[in-house]
């Protein structure tokens, strides 16, 4: 009965030792095949040879902006659509859902709620549309944002979820701006050690969407260089251009980036900047004034 | 001297007779144009007094004459809200004040603030409705007492009351008298100045005895209507009343007149003037004036009252313009930032008002372009056929110093068109908005910010038992307004517009409206549209059009035409039915026929807005002529079936029109899509990592996919692994990216890698770079086609991964075995991948 007795309890012991210490990790995918997701752009002001909603905008004006949903398989298909702005990621790519990223600036054109859930029946189409009424006052340049159809899986709690996602891209352009280099600008710049290297911000404060530039990047000393092409930036975004160096220690104090092989944009950084980068030197610095106002008040 | 005798009566009875033409002609005073529009007077002011004149609202609706001219009149209007005067406010008027003899311009107005409680008319809850508050006439101004005997109370007098006189009368015995400026400067002429009516605010007046006789008023802050020369002459002057209260329990009053470098203010006790006090600091506001045995033509016009939100709704018959107004709205469009395409549609609504566009968009624009004085509250000898604009605009001012509440979810209705006789032009008959939110705008009329306005175009299409006028009300209610600075129940805001129409039309053009649809034949879809998706080589679209004509009475002759743009057109034939009869390409004099037109060759430069596009090279054109002729009673329908040929545009729009002489008439935009293909995911690998029975993980996993392993711990590194395999049946190929990233699990009970709580993180390695995925992450690009064809042929693209290019699973750095709690008898951890497509040329 004893023996009996303490085999159920090793047993159980087992089994809970198995439990905290066995973990599988699965990353899954469904397959997604079958359906469709197309722009409908007639009708639209659409710009000359685009095939997503590149809009040529007008003041006080209503759009509306449509995809059709097409359910080509035998199940029911469940979708969501959101727009999303757009942002530029590091090293210069476009993306639209980006969740950190929540300015206005295409979505306050918009009316009407912004996510929208829907059904597809087997062998169904639907058109989602979105409804953008632009302002009274020219905003002069370009809002862009990308109207995003995701499909999902419901009802499998505590299993791995994955999403397929068809992103249209959607730009009100109202006076275009000519892409003007010289309004890009260097930001600040800080080493990220893991990125191993500085990264340089790069800013574009206006309305204007940049493609496929290159960038070279070069340090004052010539030691650092790195060249990067096909780089796409966002309307109103910044991002980093990460220039690689092992040692961290290296002062930057100027550092010249060309862009698209003739415009070069300077920028003195002998007034280091990288203290306000580094929180763990910023936090022991408030510590030692607090240590001492301590010393004083006592 | 008998003679004269004898002719006494007809003296008097010619004195009477001119005395009487003299009011006759006074009482039809020709009030110009006031230089902006405003609440109207009508419904927003409560007007008393004695022999108030024939008011012009029909002509300008936020105008209330005072006096014309005749003599011993009196009147006050008080806003139908009061306003809190602990609160800074605002009110812009224009006064128009004026008389032949400029020196004879008796006796004045004033702007009044009051709470004359025994004027005021409450309702059951005891919230008050209106004020009945009126002084005496004469010298008075209908704000004071009786200023020329022993008791000024004593008499119609208004309680409260801070009034700002303009008094183009000097008396200079009782109600003036002594009249300084405020240096003490003795002021013997026409003069302005702040007055109120309590005690502190008069003088009693003796005679040689020492009995009261009269009563003088303490004038402060006066200034000579010199200051402002040219004031009396016929024209319209701006005022601009600020009220901003100290905090002290005082106010100052400040007056503006014309832009003018003066500034007249007075520092007022809020309680002791005017009976308010913190618990109700609210207070009527408003107009008095009068006149006595001099007289004077005298009007008000309001154009914007802060504190109080409001709606007005103008008319202008666009058919009856001048050739002088269509040049400066023409001038108006010229100069706008509008498309070339728009302006024309513009200029179209202006000079061929009854068949242009049925674009509501349109109408919005023209209410801003339109110069505003050419909008009136009433429009007359309109005719049955004419084109009527209607401008609704919704005010909100700040005050001067910036002050003003938003007015939120406004909602503006007005009365349905079709009850009037009238069809709108717009597609919508009549306005039904909301704004979610109409903020405070600043006050001065030169800012380039105006209040909003919407714009609805109708037609009068009948006259039938329809009598006139035919008023059109707008109404708007909004919240978060009230309770703040004003007190009333007035929430719904409301404004009418007036056409009279003549009861003996003219020759009356016609209005065609064009119901054009579409459906295609192949999609076995039988909804009809005037936008077609999906569509193929070789389907068979069905047009169904119905032309209507809504102008009773009018007729169009025999030789209408209607011509729409088809994409490509199969054997170059069509099928076309002209009210149930079928109609050949054989040109005839008479009976209805259609040619088939190549690409260009058709003349068409008016109303057919269809975009040039050398890709749309196989467009041809249908046109229909001689089509019978269309009354209300009589429309024309056709049903025309063509079959498209191959080799179509991506996408096809045009604009079909319906050709009478030189009027014309378009539908709605036909919209063809063509089945462009797509992208689409064909599968996507399972990812897995296997199973641990630790934490720790001493390097980077790969995925232990099946094709890359033997057995299940023997994964071959170098080997390429297929992940995922993507579609592309498109007919124009150009790039595309697929982006990778983890989003966020919003459940609680799923162990979430990547999270705080997870000792595993995933890294993607791209061209062994290691970005790190976490479910607040960055999108990474993880796959990029620069593919570049019009081959039209299907192409299947692989995913595929090695060790350089993978997701890799590793510890969480920031994971503490320590704090980790939660997670005891976890089995599984989860993490939700986004596979996004770039499509169709996105950035």
């Amino acid at each position: 009965m004893k023996k009996s007795c303490f085999m159920k309890k090793n047993i159980i012991i087992f089994i809970i030792f198995f439990c905290i210490l066995s973990f599988k990790v699965n990353v899954g995918a469904k397959q997604k095949n079958h359906v469709s997701v197309k722009p409908m752009l007639s009708g639209l002001p659409i710009i000359k040879n685009s095939h997503y909603f590149n809009l040529s905008v007008e003041p006080n004006k209503h759009y509306v902006v449509s995809l059709m949903v097409t359910n080509n398989t035998s199940k029911q298909v469940l979708f969501k659509s959101v727009i999303r702005n757009a942002s530029t990621t590091d090293n210069g790519n476009i993306v639209y859902n980006n969740l950190n990223h929540n300015n206005d600036m295409l979505l306050s054109n918009l009316i009407d709620k912004n996510l929208k859930y829907n059904t597809l029946k087997p062998f169904t189409q639907k058109v989602v549309s979105y409804n953008f009424y632009t302002k009274s006052k020219l905003f002069y340049g370009s809002k862009l944002g990308g109207l995003i159809t995701t499909f999902y899986d419901v009802g499998q709690k505590k299993t791995i979820m994955n999403e397929v996602s068809y992103i249209n891209g959607i730009s009100l352009n109202e006076n275009s701006l000519k892409p003007d280099l010289q309004k890009l600008s260097i930001g600040n710049y800080l080493y990220s050690d893991k990125n191993h290297g500085y990264m340089i911000q790069i800013k574009n404060p206006n309305n204007i969407l940049y493609r496929y530039l290159s960038f070279d990047l070069r340090s004052n000393d010539g030691l650092l260089k790195k060249s990067f092409s096909g780089v796409n930036v966002a309307p109103k975004s910044s991002f980093y251009l990460i220039l690689p160096s092992d040692n961290k220690h290296i002062s930057l104090k100027n550092i010249s980036i060309i862009v698209n092989h003739k415009l070069n944009l300077n920028k003195e950084l002998s007034k280091c900047s990288w203290m306000s980068y580094n929180p763990l030197i910023f936090t022991i610095l408030i510590i030692m004034l607090l240590a001492l106002l301590i010393i004083i008040w006592r | 001297m008998k003679f004269c005798k004898n002719l006494l009566p007809f003296f008097l009875f010619l004195v009477f007779f001119c005395l009487n033409l003299n009011i006759k002609s006074n009482a039809d005073v020709n009030i110009p144009a006031p230089p902006s529009g405003g609440p109207s007077m009508q419904g927003n002011f409560n007007v008393v007094g004695s022999n108030v004149p024939k008011q012009i609202y029909d002509k300008y609706d936020n105008v209330q004459i005072i006096t014309n001219g005749s003599r011993r009149t009196k009147q006050a209007m008080w806003w139908k809200n009061k306003v809190n005067v602990n609160k800074p406010f605002t009110i812009k008027f224009y006064a128009y004040i004026t008389a032949p003899d400029l020196n004879n311009v008796a006796d004045g107005i004033t702007f009044s603030l009051q709470n004359d409680d025994r004027k005021q008319i409450n309702d059951n809850n005891g919230n008050p409705i209106k004020s009945n508050a009126i002084g005496n006439n004469g010298e008075s101004m209908g704000a004071y007492g009786d200023v020329r005997s022993n008791d000024y109370y004593d008499g119609d007098y208004i309680k409260n009351d801070f009034s700002y006189e303009f008094d183009p009368y000097y008396n200079g015995d009782y109600s003036d008298r002594n009249l300084q400026d405020e240096f003490g400067n003795p002021i013997t002429g026409q003069h302005t100045a702040f007055t109120t009516t309590d005690s502190t605010g008069i003088n009693g007046l003796s005679d040689s005895y020492g009995n009261i006789n009269g009563f003088s008023q303490n004038h402060y802050d006066a200034h000579s209507l010199s200051d402002w020369p040219g004031i009396l002459l016929p024209k319209w002057h701006k005022f601009i009343y600020n009220w901003t209260p100290n905090g002290d329990g005082t106010a100052t009053a400040d007056v503006q007149i014309d832009d003018s470098s003066i500034h007249q203010s007075h520092v007022v006790d809020i309680n002791q003037i005017l009976g308010a006090n913190d618990n109700n600091p609210y207070v009527w506001w408003g107009f008095t004036g009068s006149t006595g045995l001099y007289t004077m033509i005298s009007a008000i016009a309001d154009t914007a009252v802060t504190g109080d939100p409001g709606i007005t709704k103008l008319a202008l018959d666009i058919s009856n313009l001048s050739d002088d107004k269509k040049k400066q709205i023409k001038d108006n469009i010229d100069n706008s930032n509008q498309s070339e395409l728009t302006k024309k549609e513009l200029t179209d609504c202006i000079y061929n008002p009854n068949s242009s566009s049925s674009d509501a968009d349109l109408s919005n624009m023209l209410v801003s372009l339109i110069p505003s004085e050419y909008f009136s509250a009433s429009v007359k000898n309109a005719n049955v056929g004419d084109v009527i604009l209607y401008k609704v605009s919704i005010y909100n001012y700040k005050t001067i110093d910036g002050i003003g509440n938003d007015w939120t979810n406004v909602k503006v209705a007005d009365d349905n068109l079709s009850d009037k006789g009238m069809t709108s032009l717009d597609n919508r008959n009549n306005i039904d908005a909301t704004y979610e939110d109409i903020p405070p705008i600043d006050i001065n009329s030169s800012s380039d910010v105006q209040p909003s306005s919407v714009g609805i175009r109708t037609i009068i299409n009948s006259n039938k038992n329809i009598s006139n006028p035919r008023s059109n009300i707008v109404v708007a209610n909004g919240s978060n307004f009230y309770g703040d600075s004003i007190e009333g129940n007035n929430a719904n805001r409301s404004s009418i517009a007036n056409v009279y129409v003549n009861k003996t039309p003219p020759p009356i053009n016609s209005r065609i409206l064009v119901d054009n649809k579409m459906t295609n034949f192949n999609k076995n879809d039988s909804l009809k549209s005037d936008n077609l998706s999906d569509v193929s080589s070789y389907n068979s679209i069905k047009y169904s059009i119905n032309l209507k004509n809504i102008i009773d009475g009018s007729k169009t002759r025999n030789n209408g035409t209607y011509s729409f743009w088809v994409p490509s057109l199969n054997e170059n034939k069509a099928n076309i039915l002209v009210n149930n009869k079928n109609i050949s390409s054989n040109s005839t004099n008479s009976s209805p026929y259609y040619k088939i037109s190549d690409n260009y060759d058709y003349d068409n430069s008016i109303g057919n807005s269809l975009n040039k596009d050398p890709n749309d090279s196989k467009r041809k054109l249908v046109t229909i002529y001689n089509l019978p002729p269309i009354s209300v009673n009589n429309d024309v329908n056709i049903l025309a079936t063509i079959k498209l040929d191959n080799k179509n545009p991506t996408s096809f729009s045009s604009t079909p029109t319906f050709n009478e002489g030189s009027n014309y008439y378009t539908g709605e935009k036909e919209n063809y899509n063509f089945d462009n293909g797509n992208l689409s995911f064909n599968y996507i690998n399972d990812i897995d990592y296997g199973i641990k029975s630790n934490f720790y993980i001493n390097r980077l996993l790969s995925p232990v996919t099946t094709k890359r392993q033997d057995n299940y711990y023997n994964v071959d590194k170098n080997k390429v692994y297929n992940m995922a395999q993507i579609y592309d049946s498109r007919r124009y190929k150009i790039p595309y990216s697929v982006y990778l990233s983890q989003i966020p699990i919003n459940d609680s009970s799923v162990n979430e890698i990547g999270s705080k709580e997870s000792p595993f993180i995933l890294h993607y390695f791209k061209n062994n770079n290691d970005n790190i995925l976490n479910p607040n992450s960055e999108p990474i690009d993880v796959f990029n086609n620069n593919v570049t064809n019009d081959d039209d042929n299907d192409t299947i693209y692989n995913i595929n991964w090695d060790n350089q290019n993978e997701l890799k699973l590793g510890n969480n750095t920031n994971f503490n075995e320590h704090n980790y709690s939660i997670q005891k008898g976890t089995t599984g951890y989860n993490a939700e991948l986004n596979w996004s497509i770039k499509d169709n040329g996105t950035p």
